[in-house]
């Protein structure tokens, strides 16, 4: 413990005080690792290592059982996501990512509990997935390009290896279709570590994104287009964490629609080159928010969930969800501000909006979940690490150097979901609470209560529910990862006929 | 004949002390193992002389000629010494290793005998100078290897050892045939780098490639390719030091180094894949690895399945042969040294579980994690390896293979390794999974001394030893002592002719 301590408090110093362009090499060790701090590394560097500290601050407060096995995984998995941050070289960041990825799993199971077990267990098979399509796709790009230095590699303009690398990462990251191992991960690991999982380490996907691709070099308009339409997609993610009944799986859910605003943003880099510049800061500042914020929710709902709600805690709570919003003066409106000047097409704008609303609706839920917890005296210490994200996310406009203003368009979504859930409650229409189903489910069974209520029953064959039926059996199969990977299995496939005959 | 005292004296450092063993009585163990250890001293010792000299460019060869046309060839190579150097080494750790598993058996004496003269008949394959010298110690193995699957002197090990012997015997049949009709073809020629079919000449490609065939099938079966692998398995009756033994050090590996010689030194590279046969080759590697992987996942008993894993992990090594080009070659012949210190170590540490807890069953190994940490801590450094995560050693191997693959536009061996890595962790994740995050199923063996370790030192010693080198290969590869760097101024000898 006191070693992990030490080396995050380390790490937080150099995090600090590196000065951007600072080169370090190791040549002994395997094929010789480099490093180079970069704007980019410079950027994941303070937010992991603070966003780390904070959560061990939060640990040696809450863990009790099993301490030296879950220090030790701990110590491991920050290893791993330290050493990405700054790494410059292909094979340093596998051997890092690697490491975070197994690290993890200690961290998953620690609870051992079944749903533990099973959560971990699902994970660990995304995770040797996700390591072969990166180990084929650093294959390629450094046998294409001859070289393992990230400036070396961005000369591929093959299809393939860039889908390798959105695959790979996007395990990670949660891209919508494979993302079910992100709600179960997430809610079922120790509060400490659900804050790292889904605050920092979902950025590492988004950190080997911006190296392995051809970031701003080229463009690629299939894969371009996708990832805007998997990140749209990613809204729906948001819309089931509204069936979830446990505070940590409405913030899991929640992780996976804002990380679709991450994946549209690279879509539109890879649709034009042009912009990347503007769209890097716009995903650079939006996941230095997102890690601070997302994070200091989930410790605060552990907290919750112990000693219930109260004032301190609303007002903590308060603001890390208008954050999240992105209500006007918070690190949140910054970022979706050069978010959205990034794009220039109203329907995807509109979309994005649609996005704030979804998550507006789901800290709502949050809210009302968490008020049913009975109250009971809680120690102040916890809540000191949360503080400190706290500080961090108020500072981050500043950091930022954008000038906040107060526009419309950021408060709109917010009342508009107040809207929709006053609505919710006073037609007492209750959001069932699904394991699993699907997002149409949402929109048929109001409707049907609704009916109910107004004493419209008629006999008749239900169209709804036969389709409701079938999406709840899509999900179902979405949920279990041998689907998933015979699709992603079935597309390489498709895609290599593809290829097959274009040329 | 130049320094070829030197080449018997590296034969002899194995072969005096086994026949030494067999006259002494079976009480003297102190004697017996000391003789082992001094012949294993000098062997190292030996190789590590010639790794010196064959650097400074002194030759050693030793030759006859038996009859007309047909020559007893010994000489030292670079090849040879990769071989010998990965042998002798093992053998050390295999020797400390079988003196502690085996201190309650019977018949010692026999066991270590033919130990050595195992070892001899290994050594005397890296020096092979030509086909028939090859051939030779290659049946002689097949000899002295059988008593050794018989040791237990049980029902299975005797059913082991049959399956063995007609496997083997089969094989050596038909790998004379191939030297026979490649002797009426071209006549006898010694192993030169790049090959020596081209140069002569003869015989059209069909049947080149006809007898090419014939040979793979003929040291094939050693190097258990798949439909020619049934022995393997079956071989794990015998006790953990022989498989270890059969797995990494002689048998198997012999087998392979086989291919190699055929296809680098016999066809030579740009020639075997002007004729195609390195797609034979491919097919081969590729359904092997495939098969034994998909068997792996379905044993129960965790040496049969360490061996399905060995059956898929020796392909490799033929994956890498058969992709042209040096990044691909040296994926294959890194690994032969690689697959070799992980697997004894997989072996070892099998071994030292079923020798302390009775362990032989996979659902038995729950929590051995806090029973025996420093056998598990090391099971799981080469299952890792194993499975190829940075930085182990074979990791360094499957990036090559990798970037070879590649090298010819080959996605399909990627996808094949990939593949292959994927089941590699179906069948090595549970078992860490069971050592780490279950709760023990035995009671810790607390021992009455001050100072103990989980079992005995003997035991425990090797495994540690063969887990920290096969660290250490793959975070040194680039320096200049790893088996990388030889295997990389090997290749540079077989694509400069």
């Amino acid at each position: 413990m006191i070693a992990t301590l030490l080396l995050l408090c380390g790490a937080m110093l150099f995090s600090l005080f590196v000065p951007i362009g600072s080169l370090f090499n190791i040549d002994w060790f395997l094929f010789g690792i480099s490093f180079h701090v970069d704007l980019i590394a410079k950027v994941f560097l303070l937010f992991t290592s603070f966003v780390w500290l904070m959560s061990a601050l939060y640990a040696v407060h809450t863990i009790s059982k099993r301490e030296r096995s879950f220090w030790f995984w701990f110590f491991i998995t920050f290893l791993g996501n330290f050493g990405l941050c700054f790494v410059s070289d292909v094979l340093g960041f596998y051997l890092f990512f690697s490491l975070m990825s197994f690290g993890a799993f200690g961290l998953i199971i620690h609870e051992k509990t079944k749903e533990a077990k099973e959560a971990a267990f699902v994970y660990i098979k995304y995770v040797i997935v996700g390591e072969v399509l990166l180990f084929i796709a650093i294959v390629s790009l450094v046998s294409q390009c001859g070289g393992t230095q990230f400036e070396q590699i961005t000369c591929s303009d093959s299809l393939a290896t860039l889908i390798l690398v959105l695959l790979a990462f996007g395990i990670k990251i949660g891209v919508f279709f494979l993302h079910s191992w992100l709600p179960l991960a997430h809610a079922s690991a120790p509060a400490s570590a659900s804050a790292v999982l889904s605050g920092v380490m979902l950025k590492a996907g988004v950190l080997g994104w911006i190296r392995f691709m051809p970031f701003g070099v080229a463009s690629s308009e299939i894969a371009g287009y996708s990832l805007i339409v998997l990140g749209v997609l990613a809204i729906y993610g948001g819309l089931y964490g509204l069936t979830q009944n446990k505070l940590k799986s409405l913030l899991a859910y929640s992780s996976i629609s804002q990380m679709g605003y991450v994946v549209v943003l690279f879509g539109l880099v890879l649709l034009d080159t042009q912009k990347s510049e503007l769209l890097l800061y716009a995903i650079l500042s939006f996941s230095a928010h997102h890690a601070l914020n997302k994070s200091a929710l989930f410790l605060l709902s552990s907290e919750i969930n112990k000693y219930g709600l109260d004032l301190r805690k609303v007002l903590l709570f308060a603001f890390f969800a208008l954050s999240l919003i992105g209500l006007p003066f918070t690190s949140g409106a910054i970022a979706k501000e050069m978010l959205k000047s990034g794009v220039d097409s109203s329907v995807l704008l509109a979309l994005l909006s649609l996005g704030a609303v979804v998550t507006a609706l789901l800290m709502l839920k949050f809210l009302s979940l968490s008020r049913e917890i009975q109250k009971v005296s809680s120690p102040l210490s916890p809540l000191l690490p949360i503080f400190g994200l706290f500080l961090g996310s108020l500072a981050l406009p500043w950091i930022l150097e954008s000038a906040g203003g107060f526009r419309w368009m950021q408060v709109l979504p917010f009342f508009m979901a107040l809207g929709i859930y006053i609505f919710l409650k006073k037609q007492k229409i209750e959001i069932p609470l699904m394991p699993q189903g699907d997002m149409l489910a949402l929109f048929y069974l109001p409707r049907q209560e609704l009916k109910k209520s107004r004493n419209i029953q008629k006999q008749r064959w239900d169209f709804s529910r036969a389709l409701e039926a079938v999406f709840r059996s899509i999900e179902a199969a979405l949920s279990q990862e041998k689907y998933v990977f015979l699709f992603l299995l079935g597309y390489l496939l498709f895609l290599s006929v593809l290829r097959f005959f274009l040329y | 004949m130049e320094n070829s005292l030197y080449l018997v004296a590296l034969l002899l450092s194995s072969f005096l002390p086994a026949l030494i063993i067999f006259f002494l009585d079976e009480k003297r163990v102190v004697l017996r193992n000391s003789l082992n250890l001094l012949g294993v001293g000098t062997k190292i010792a030996l190789v590590a002389f010639l790794f010196i000299s064959l650097i400074e460019g002194t030759h050693f060869r030793l030759s006859f000629e038996i009859a007309q046309g047909v020559e007893f060839l010994l000489k030292v190579d670079e090849l040879s010494l990769l071989f010998a150097g990965l042998s002798s080494v093992l053998w050390l750790f295999t020797t400390l290793y079988a003196i502690g598993y085996l201190k309650k058996s019977k018949n010692q004496g026999r066991f270590f005998g033919f130990f050595s003269l195992c070892v001899t008949a290994t050594i005397g394959l890296c020096v092979s100078g030509n086909l028939f010298t090859f051939f030779l110690f290659y049946e002689f193995l097949t000899l002295v290897t059988f008593p050794l699957l018989l040791h237990n002197q049980d029902e299975a090990s005797k059913q082991a050892a049959i399956s063995y012997l007609k496997y083997t015997l089969f094989g050596g049949a038909v790998f004379l045939l191939g030297i026979v009709l490649l002797h009426s073809l071209v006549g006898s020629h010694e192993f030169v780098s790049g090959g020596y079919l081209q140069a002569t000449q003869e015989g059209d490609s069909l049947y080149l490639q006809i007898i090419f065939v014939i040979l793979l099938i003929g040291v094939g079966v050693k190097a258990a390719i798949v439909p020619l692998h049934g022995w393997l398995p079956k071989a794990m009756a015998a006790p953990a030091p022989v498989s270890a033994l059969l797995h990494a050090v002689a048998v198997v590996k012999a087998g392979a180094f086989g291919i190699v010689r055929i296809v680098y030194e016999v066809y030579g590279i740009e020639f075997a894949s002007m004729l195609g046969i390195l797609y034979i080759l491919m097919f081969v590697a590729i359904m092997t690895i495939l098969y034994g992987s998909l068997k792996a996942l379905f044993q129960e008993d965790l040496k049969k399945r360490l061996a399905y894993s060995t059956i898929s992990q020796v392909s490799y090594i033929l994956l890498g042969i058969s992709l042209f080009g040096p990044l691909g070659t040296i994926g294959g012949l890194v690994h032969l040294v690689h697959q070799g210190v992980m697997k004894i170590t997989l072996f070892f540490c099998a071994g030292a579980f079923s020798s302390t807890y009775k362990i032989t069953k996979i659902d038995q190994m729950d929590g051995l994690g806090k029973t025996m940490p420093l056998a598990s801590l090391s099971f799981t450094l080469a299952a890792l390896g194993m499975i190829g995560i940075p930085p182990l050693a074979g990791f360094v191997s499957k990036w090559y293979l990798g970037l070879g693959a590649l090298e010819n536009g080959l996605w399909l061996v990627v996808g094949v390794i990939g593949l292959s890595a994927l089941l590699n962790s179906a069948y090595f994740l549970p078992i860490l999974y069971r050592i780490w995050f279950r709760a023990p199923l035995y009671e810790k063996q607390i021992s009455a001394k001050k100072f103990s370790l989980e079992a005995d030192p003997l035991l425990i010693f090797p495994l540690l030893a063969t887990a920290l080198l096969s660290l250490l290969l793959g975070v040194f590869a680039m320096s200049d002592l790893s088996a990388l760097e030889w295997v990389k101024q090997l290749v540079y000898l077989e694509y400069s002719q």
